[in-house]
C-alpha cells in the first residue's frame, strides 16, 4: 500500500460477497482482470441508468456489491470527497450519470443503511445457439434482475393479496390481524 | 538475500587482504557454507555467527559471518539486519587474519562465545549494536 | 377481544424479503452511529494495525481473533505501547541475555508494520557507523520492556522501505536524542520530506511503484528498466476494484465491536483498582 489512508471506514456492505471474484466471461480480452472490470462497470453504468436490469444471473451477482459500494461512498462521504470523485469518474463514464448518483439516488438512501439494490432471480431462459448438421444446439441461461431501490417503476414482486373469499380464511385473517394490533398495542404501552 | 553461493559479501576486519578486496572493487563471494542442511545435496543458507568458505583475490578463505542482509520474511524478532552481508576473514588455522572489527557488530553473535575459534574473532570487536 | 373488521383501511403486515421499491421503504433506516462514535477514534486502523481483521478473507476467524485480542489486551496493561506511526522516531529497549547489562536499546524510524493480531511486527531502522541497520520486532514479544515515542510524525507513504535505497542522511537518528512532546488534541503531523534515492541497482523497481516520498524516480532509473516499461504488467487498474478493497480492509462495525470491547476492558479494570493504565487512547482527540 503505497498511500497513507486518510479518511475513516465504511461500514459493511449487506449484501452476499464470495470470498473470491468470479471470473466472468469476457471473449479472451487480456488481461481478464481488466476486462472483468470493464465488463463490471458496463453494467453498473447502465444500472445506474436504468435503475433495473436484466442481465445473466452470475454477472448481476457479481455486479451487485460494487454499485453498492459506489452508493456507499456517495452516502457516507459525499461529493467533495477525492476518493468518492474518483471511483465515480472512473465508475460512471458518462458525466450525466454522476450528477444522477448525486441528486438522484444518493438521497434516496441519506440516513440509511445497506442494502441499496434488489436482485430477483427470473426463469431461466432456452436460446438456440447454433445449428450443426440439422441438429440444433440451445444453451440455457439464468436470468437475474437488478434494480436500485426506490426505482419509479411497479414492484417485480407483487404483494401478497388475499384472494380467497372463503369464511375459514377471512375469519384466520381478522384473528391474524386483531393479534397483530394488540402486540402493537402492548409495545406502545411499554415502550411508554 | 541469504548468504548462498555468489552471494557478494564485504570484508569488515582489517586485514590487508580484505583492503586490497575493497579497493580494488572485487568484492569477495561466498563459494561453500559449513552447515548441515535439513535437505542431503542441498547447501543451507549461511546467518549470523555461520562459517564460510570464500573466495577472495584468487585465494579460497574461510570466513565468519557477522552481519546478514536478510529477507523481510526470514527475520527474527530483535535480530538486527545489516544492509550488506559483512564477513570476518580467518587463515588457515582459524585465527582472524585481521585484529580488529571496523563495524558494529549484532550482540546475537555473543550466543556464540563457547566456540573457541568465535571468541577469538568476538574478542576483536568494539562496538554492539 | 373482537374487533369489527376494517379490511379497506388497515393492511396486513406483508412479508418482504427482497423487494423494496418503495422510496419509503427503499432501504433500513441507520442505526444511530453518531452517539455510538462518542469515545471512539476515527484513526483506530491507523493507530491500532494490530486489532485489525486479517486482510485475507479467508483466513479471518472470530474466534481466533478473540482469543488474540484477550492476549494482546492482557499484555498492553503490563506494558505501556505508545502511539506511533510509520514514519515515527521509536526508542525500544528490550532484555538481551547475551549483553552484561541485559538490556539493549535501539533508536530508529518506523518503517513498516505487518501483520494482524498477537504476531503484528514492527521494523526499526537507522544508520550506524555508515552501516544501515534495521530491526524487526513483535510487538507483543515479552522480552520487550520499553518502547518509547521519540518524534511522533507520519510521512507520505505507509511503507518507507525504499529507505533502504535513500542516502543514508535520511535514515541516521541520533541515539541520545531527546524524546519531542506531542501536544494532546492537534492533528498528527506529516513530514512532507521527499527522499534522494541512491544510484541503481535497486531492490525494487522504484520508478513504477507509486511512492509520494520519493524525488524523481524516473531520471535516475536505468535506461534498462526504462526500456521494459512497456513490457510490465501497469495493473493500476486494480485500485477501482472496490469490492477486492473491501475483502482486504476493515468495516466500521468492525472497528466500533473492537474499540468498545477495549473499553469495557479497561473500565473492568479500573473498577478492580489494580491499574490506571488506559489503553484506547489517541494523541489527535481532545480527551
Amino acid at each position: 500500500m503505497a498511500s497513507n489512508r486518510v479518511a475513516a471506514s465504511l461500514p459493511r456492505i449487506g449484501v452476499t460477497i464470495g470470498h473470491v471474484p468470479q471470473k466472468l466471461k469476457t471473449g479472451g480480452i487480456e488481461p481478464s482482470r481488466r476486462a472483468r472490470l470493464e465488463v463490471l462497470r458496463r453494467i453498473v453504468t447502465r444500472t445506474v441508468r436504468e435503475e433495473r436490469v436484466e442481465l445473466k444471473w452470475n454477472r448481476a451477482v457479481e455486479a451487485r456489491p460494487y454499485l453498492e459500494r459506489l452508493i456507499q461512498l456517495g452516502v457516507e462521504r459525499g461529493p467533495l470527497d477525492e476518493y468518492t470523485s474518483e471511483m465515480m469518474d472512473w465508475w460512471l463514464p458518462e458525466k450525466d450519470l454522476i450528477t444522477k448518483m448525486h441528486e438522484v439516488i444518493v438521497p434516496r438512501f441519506q440516513n440509511r443503511e445497506s442494502p441499496f439494490t434488489s436482485l430477483f432471480r427470473l426463469p431461466p431462459q432456452r436460446l438456440q445457439q447454433y445449428i450443426q448438421n440439422k441438429r440444433e444446439v440451445w444453451k440455457r441461461y439464468d436470468i437475474g434482475v437488478l434494480e436500485i431501490d426506490g426505482n419509479p417503476f411497479p414492484p417485480v414482486q407483487a404483494e401478497n393479496q388475499e384472494q380467497s373469499n372463503s369464511i375459514l380464511d377471512a375469519l384466520l385473517s381478522d384473528a391474524l390481524r386483531n393479534h397483530h394490533i394488540t402486540l402493537q398495542e402492548k409495545l406502545e404501552t411499554s415502550a411508554k | 538475500m541469504g548468504i548462498h553461493r555468489r552471494t557478494r559479501l564485504n570484508v569488515v576486519d582489517n586485514s590487508a587482504l580484505g583492503k586490497e578486496a575493497d579497493t580494488t572493487g572485487k568484492l569477495p563471494y561466498c563459494i561453500h557454507v559449513y552447515k548441515q542442511g535439513r535437505r542431503a545435496k542441498h547447501m543451507p543458507h549461511a546467518e549470523l555467527g555461520d562459517k564460510i568458505l570464500v573466495a577472495i583475490r584468487g585465494q579460497m578463505r574461510k570466513a565468519y559471518v557477522v552481519g546478514a542482509n536478510t529477507h523481510a520474511h526470514y527475520r527474527k524478532h530483535g535480530v538486527p539486519v545489516t544492509d550488506k552481508n559483512m564477513i570476518v576473514l580467518l587463515d588457515e588455522e582459524g585465527n582472524p587474519l585481521g585484529n580488529r572489527i571496523t563495524a558494529p557488530i549484532p550482540t546475537k553473535l555473543m550466543a556464540n562465545r563457547g566456540s573457541v575459534q568465535f571468541s577469538k574473532v568476538l574478542a576483536l570487536a568494539n562496538k554492539y549494536i | 377481544m373482537f374487533r369489527p373488521a376494517a379490511r379497506e383501511v388497515v393492511k396486513l403486515p406483508t412479508r418482504f424479503f427482497s423487494c423494496k421499491s418503495e422510496p419509503t421503504r427503499a432501504a433500513p433506516a441507520k442505526k444511530s452511529t453518531r452517539k455510538e462514535l462518542a469515545g471512539l477514534i476515527p484513526a483506530f486502523p491507523e493507530i491500532y494495525p494490530d486489532f485489525l481483521q486479517s486482510p485475507v478473507w479467508n483466513r479471518r476467524n472470530a474466534l481466533k481473533e478473540e482469543l488474540e485480542r484477550q492476549d494482546m489486551l492482557e499484555r498492553r496493561m503490563n506494558i505501556d505501547i505508545p502511539e506511533f506511526y510509520v514514519g515515527s522516531i521509536v526508542a525500544v529497549t528490550s532484555s538481551d541475555r547475551n549483553l552484561g547489562s541485559k538490556e539493549h536499546r535501539f533508536v530508529g524510524i518506523c518503517i513498516r508494520r505487518e501483520k494482524e493480531g498477537l504476531l503484528h511486527q514492527f521494523t526499526l531502522r537507522n544508520t550506524i557507523e555508515n552501516i544501515g541497520v534495521e530491526v524487526m520486532y513483535d510487538l507483543y514479544n515479552p522480552t520487550i520492556k520499553k518502547i518509547e515515542t521519540l518524534k511522533l510524525e507520519k510521512r507520505l507513504d505507509s511503507d518507507l522501505t525504499y529507505l533502504v535505497d535513500a542516502l543514508p542522511e535520511y535514515s541516521t537518528f541520533d541515539f541520545h536524542m531527546e524524546p519531542q512532546a506531542h501536544p494532546a488534541g492537534t492533528p498528527i503531523p506529516v513530514n512532507e520530506v521527499k527522499v534522494k534515492l541512491k544510484n541503481p541497482p535497486w531492490t525494487r523497481r522504484w520508478e513504477i511503484l507509486s511512492y509520494r516520498g520519493i524525488e524523481d524516480t524516473w531520471t535516475q532509473a536505468t535506461p534498462w528498466f526504462k526500456r521494459k516499461l512497456h513490457k510490465t504488467l501497469v495493473n493500476d487498474y486494480e485500485k477501482y476494484d472496490l469490492i477486492a478493497n473491501y475483502r482486504t480492509g476493515s468495516t466500521k462495525e468492525q472497528e466500533v465491536f473492537v474499540q468498545e470491547q477495549m473499553q469495557k476492558f479497561e473500565k473492568e479494570r479500573h473498577a478492580a483498582g489494580l491499574t490506571r493504565r488506559r489503553i484506547l487512547k489517541s494523541a489527535a482527540s481532545h480527551k
